[in-house]
């Protein structure tokens, strides 16, 4: 394993860390709780 | 989604999945708000500010971290009804 492997790990490993999936909880908690309501994903909207 | 190559390259740690929007017209609907938002990956939730303070901005969340960049690159400075987004990263 060389160090630049390594470090490619630990760096992907990060990423995966901060792109883990949000719940409603972490959003809640994340977001300022008023004065913004939800926008409710228009039927038309597929997402990516 | 076909499989986008991961780009094997280190974030700032300000990037982050939830964007701040500033400057947004007040009559904006979710369907422009995905619209323009949506083009970037998929959205995990927009909040529009609703009260007399925060009217004119919005939280949107993006699932992937690499599309909020993605999303914050491309859309500052976006043109929406004739006023210019202010998109940041929220902290």
């Amino acid at each position: 394993m060389t160090p630049e492997a390594m470090q490619q790990m630990r760096w992907a490993s990060e990423i995966e860390a901060r792109n883990r999936p949000l719940t409603d909880e972490d959003l809640d908690a994340m977001l300022p709780p008023e004065g913004f309501k939800i926008l409710k994903p228009p039927d038309s909207y597929v997402p990516l | 989604m076909a499989a986008r190559q991961r780009q094997q390259l280190r974030l700032p740690p300000e990037v982050n999945r939830a964007l701040y929007v500033r400057n947004l017209p007040f009559k904006i609907t979710a369907e422009e708000m995905y619209d323009i938002f949506g083009k970037f990956g998929a959205i995990r939730q927009i909040r529009l500010g609703n009260a007399a303070d925060t009217r004119g901005t919005a939280f949107v969340v993006y699932e992937d971290i690499f599309d909020a960049k993605t999303a914050v690159d491309h859309l500052s400075g976006f043109n929406v009804c004739g006023r210019y987004l202010v998109v940041l990263y929220y902290q």
